[in-house]
């Protein structure tokens, strides 16, 4: 799975410590998951495309490999 | 999922006591040493004499030396590992869920190597250090991991 969180956060003038506040997370979880290390759950993507005003979609896409 | 975890406060003293018990117990295995002040009468739930009978729900004299530590060890690994980060979300829950993880492939990994290459009483000299080795690697995987979340490569606020 890829992620365009980074781009998206970086769109919102949001530092990646404003978005763990607004999304209650810290700010290791955000850095984990813009580097790719961690793929969050559907709540917290949720609450991030909420937050970022954008569709879980287009912050989380399939990779082919994920689809099988 | 909510996990049951300990609140954040007790952290610091666990990780204390974890590694001074830690310490402590391994020299009382190299060296032997038991404090004679510790020598009491403790209640048992079941007793086995060396050749002997065994009993059940009964009072024996002992030497609790070892016991104090491993007690120590078992309630300070505990703990530091189970309880709360002071931000705890989702992702360190998963930090801490692969560290048990890890943590439980290393302990029946050294059962295994045990079942299959030592016999006689170190068999049972392994299986009891073995005992404790879940809570050492878990600990020791468990702050790795929190370390390298703490100090990206990529972290750019």
């Amino acid at each position: 799975m890829t992620n365009k969180l980074r781009v998206a956060r970086v769109g919102q003038q949001l530092t990646q410590e404003e978005l763990a506040k607004k999304v209650g997370v810290s700010r290791q979880t955000i850095v984990a998951i813009e580097a790719g290390n961690y793929v969050p759950s559907t709540l917290l993507a949720l609450k991030l495309g909420q937050i970022l005003g954008l569709p879980v979609e287009q912050i989380f896409q399939l990779e082919p490999q994920d689809i099988g | 999922m909510k996990m049951p975890l300990l609140p954040h406060r007790l952290k610091l003293p666990g990780l204390v006591l974890f590694i001074a018990s830690g310490v402590i117990g391994l020299a009382q295995i190299v060296s032997g040493y038991e404090l004679p002040a510790l020598q009491c009468s403790v209640f048992s739930l079941v007793n086995s004499e060396f050749l002997g009978k065994t009993s059940y729900f009964s009072w024996t004299q002992t030497n609790i030396t070892a016991t104090l530590l491993g007690v120590l060890f078992i309630v300070g690994g505990m703990m530091a590992g189970l309880s709360e980060e002071k931000e705890e979300d989702e992702y360190t829950q998963t930090l801490r869920l692969s560290a048990m993880t890890w943590a439980v492939w290393i302990n029946y990994g050294i059962l295994l190597l045990a079942f299959l290459l030592v016999y006689g009483l170190d068999f049972l000299s392994v299986m009891v250090y073995n005992m404790f080795t879940i809570l050492l690697f878990f600990n020791l995987r468990y702050y790795y991991l929190l370390y390298l979340a703490k100090h990206p490569k990529n972290h750019d606020e």
